[in-house]
């Protein structure tokens, strides 16, 4: 009897999780309360390890973990059952006990470092801010934004993963081989091959919210909105005084509840900017955790910076070496262009090869600003990036040789508008263009050439970016 | 329910493990031994170096049962994983079939048996039939990617295996899994439910001298004091990468080797490059920052 009174109680200590996000599911419930046979319950530290093992997903956790098993054993014995929603009305005995609101916000006023990570209800801090910037977007925003998700491709490029998938030209698939060839007696006859898959970069996406991007921010979101629910590896950080991590808080279908889940828990919403602060904040806290697989960093920002340029450099530095490519993307200030960049960036991504696409309107536009008060290193940073950084290999889609090399142009491919410009308004770099136009203007496809060693068809498709999986788009593409 | 294990309580697992030399915190007994007991794996998490292996080897160890590693890296797959098809064998027996003149459902039956076929670690895991399980360690999940994690939920829940020419494979005892990831990214919730989670925390400096007395018994006590206090307060320095308790023991190692009997700057300064790795923390620590932290430490 007492046994069933403890299981009842310590269910609703699964209800309190569940409310503050954890997943206490049946599948995790039912062996935490076999755990708490096998545990002696009156030590609290057992109780608290066994609390943690079963429901613990991340470090960052831990100590809410902690709270709400404390909340809950010390909780008074009189418990609003109707509240609990239970249906029973009986009394129960020992610690059980909801929480009711009040307690729980006592539960999120968490003061762990990686706070804003968790996705829990809190009254903010913030609010009036929250409705100056941020009372919800008009039908036009929306309509912007859904048009973003859609043209998103992630911009981050793709790298090659050493899964292996069939066809490709890598090696010999010989597990088929030798089912094909019992067919002919045991003779070799058909060659079945294997290759490598591609798989999109992660994506890192590190943007300023500082006072002199006021008029930006929101775009910066609704762009950070749409990339992250274009794909699941992009990672989303705000700075202006202080780096916050967003991922978790964009991940949703509505895009006004996401902003605003935003909006409430960043808490230096037009500050002063200090980049090099945050990007250092960047390199120790999140650097290991998120730039794993080869991602690509970029960082959005108008360069005006408060902080220390030694800071500043140092951390750009390192910042780039751990990541696979680096880019800004800089807002000149005052001339309100960092929208159009956003949508160029969206509607050359959506057609070319992303990622070339991506850095090279970014860099052309850098090197068109106006004077940046930013330090040259930046800039030097990205460019460096494009040639060097991508195993030695140049990634321009017209291009594909190592720099340095005679057939290095270091040219880019950019889109071409209704007016025969490029989106960035460059006159488009001739021979390349043309190339890629005749190209797929024709259709059916090229054959041979030093670039296409297979003497495969190139279809128009694969010049469009969409790379044939199994084939090195740049080697496919080189002119 | 409850295994038939040599161990049966927190206390037992504490002590077991402190005997083969690794000191642990009540807490991660409690994990090891909630592991053991309710037939979970154990997911445990950390900085790099700070033990997380080291758990599954002292546990196959304690259990005195076969450790069967599995490192992870990006793009691991069945081939790697689980098992592979002896394909040069395979083809000379085709033509030994041949020239015996066997039908072909013959030789289908003989070229996919059990004998071609080359078991990796999931599959031996899994078709250990001894009367103790083997402890199975899949190190550094996070390295691996998200297809293969996809194949680890179904092992990982029911533990058996399909090999489409053989049937199914069933664990008579499931095996005690131990999962490391160093966290360079996230793993995903549904293979974390399969699993206990624990966290592998720095440990106190009176902890990391047991650490240093146990694993390097011949260190003076004076020193392993001083290194202990050392490293702790280093570890409250805002570095790249803080140094783990392996580098505290190699740290340990190298001072023996010179001759050190206790802490002192020279040989501080020149060995410092064993304690952190990054170039900017070592430029952080040479010279006053080290002489600094070596007088704390002497003076503790």
């Amino acid at each position: 009897m007492r046994g069933r009174t403890l299981t009842r109680n310590w269910l609703h200590f699964g209800r309190l999780l569940r409310g503050l996000g954890f997943d206490a599911g049946p599948a995790r419930m039912l062996p935490f309360l076999r755990t708490l046979t096998a545990i002696d319950m009156s030590k609290s530290d057992d109780l608290q390890t066994a609390v943690r093992v079963h429901f613990g997903r991340r470090r960052d956790e831990l100590a809410l973990l902690d709270r709400a098993l404390y909340a809950f054993l010390n909780s008074p014995g009189d418990v609003d059952a109707a509240r609990a929603g239970s249906g029973t009305t009986a009394r129960e005995e020992g610690p059980g006990a909801i929480l009711g609101s009040r307690q729980l916000s006592v539960l999120d006023d968490s003061d762990a470092p990686d706070a804003q990570d968790l996705e829990v209800a809190s009254y903010s801090r913030v609010e009036a801010l929250r409705r100056r910037d941020f009372d919800g977007m008009t039908e036009e925003e929306m309509a912007e934004v859904r048009r973003l998700i859609r043209m998103m491709r992630v911009p981050a490029g793709v790298a090659r993963s050493r899964r292996q998938r069939r066809g490709g030209d890598d090696r010999i698939d010989m597990r088929r081989l030798l089912r094909a060839s019992l067919r002919y007696g045991g003779e070799p006859l058909v060659f079945p091959w294997r290759g490598p898959t591609v798989r999109p970069r992660p994506l890192v996406l590190l943007c300023d919210i500082s006072g002199s991007m006021e008029r930006y921010t929101r775009v910066l979101l609704n762009f950070a909105y749409a990339i992250q629910n274009a794909s699941a590896r992009v990672e989303a950080f705000v700075f202006a005084t202080r780096l916050s991590r967003i991922t978790r808080l964009l991940r949703s279908h509505d895009p006004d509840a996401a902003l605003n889940r935003v909006m409430r828990t960043v808490e230096d919403w037009s500050g002063g900017t200090r980049i090099g602060e945050a990007i250092e904040t960047f390199n120790r806290r999140y650097a290991r955790r998120v730039l794993g697989h080869g991602a690509t960093v970029v960082i959005i920002s108008d360069g005006w910076d408060r902080g220390e340029p030694d800071q500043l450099k140092t951390a750009v530095l390192r910042l780039q070496r751990a990541c696979h490519r680096l880019m800004a993307i800089r807002e000149p200030a005052g001339r309100g262009a960092l929208p159009q960049v956003l949508t160029t960036v969206a509607r050359a991504t959506g057609s070319l090869s992303a990622s070339h696409a991506f850095t090279s309107v970014m860099t052309s536009r850098m090197n068109r600003v106006c004077p940046s008060p930013l330090p040259d290193i930046q800039v030097r940073a990205s460019i460096h990036s494009i040639h060097a950084r991508c195993h030695d290999r140049c990634e321009s889609v017209a291009c594909g040789q190592r720099p340095g090399r005679p057939g290095h142009r270091g040219q880019y491919l950019g889109q071409r508008s209704a007016a025969g410009r490029l989106a960035d308004g460059h006159q488009p770099v001739g021979k390349n263009i043309r190339v890629g136009q005749r190209r797929v203007s024709r259709g059916r496809g090229v054959r041979a050439g030093s670039g296409n060693p297979q003497g495969r068809a190139i279809s128009p498709i694969s010049l469009r970016g969409q790379r044939r999986p199994g084939l090195d788009g740049r080697s496919q593409l080189r002119g | 329910m409850v295994q038939d294990l040599p161990l049966f309580t927190i206390e037992e697992v504490e002590r077991e493990l402190q005997s083969h030399r690794y000191v642990a915190g009540r807490s991660l007994a409690t994990a090891v031994f909630l592991a053991l007991t309710l037939q979970k794996p154990l997911l445990l998490e950390g900085e790099a170096g700070v033990g997380k292996t080291e758990v599954a080897k002292v546990l196959a160890d304690i259990l005195d049962t076969r450790l069967i590693r599995l490192q992870c890296y990006e793009g691991i797959d069945v081939n790697n994983a689980v098992y592979e098809w002896a394909y040069a064998r395979q083809m000379l027996h085709i033509r030994l079939l041949e020239s015996a003149g066997a039908d072909r459902a013959a030789m289908e039956r003989e070229i996919f048996s059990p004998q071609f076929l080359v078991k990796r670690p999931l599959l031996q895991a899994i078709e250990s039939d001894g009367a103790r399980p083997p402890v199975l360690l899949i190190d550094e999940i996070d390295r691996s990617d998200d297809e293969f994690e996809a194949f680890l939920l179904e092992l990982l829940s029911d533990f058996q295996i399909s090999i489409p020419e053989i049937g199914t494979i069933k664990a008579t005892v499931p095996p005690v899994v131990i999962i490391t990831s160093n966290r360079t990214r996230e793993i995903h919730d549904a293979l974390k439910r399969r699993c206990l989670y624990f966290w592998i925390d720095y440990p106190s400096v009176d902890t990391e001298y047991a650490i240093v007395k146990a694993r390097v018994p011949e260190v003076p006590d004076k020193l392993a004091r001083q290194v202990s206090n050392f490293i702790g307060n280093t570890r409250r320095l805002d570095l790249y990468k803080l140094p783990g308790i392996a580098e505290t023991l190699d740290w340990t190692r190298c001072l023996l080797a010179l001759g050190e009997r206790e802490l002192e700057d020279g040989a501080v300064q020149a060995t410092l490059g064993s304690i952190v790795k990054y170039q900017e923390d070592l430029e952080r620590l040479r010279g006053e920052p080290a002489r600094e932290l070596l007088a704390r430490a002497v003076n503790a």
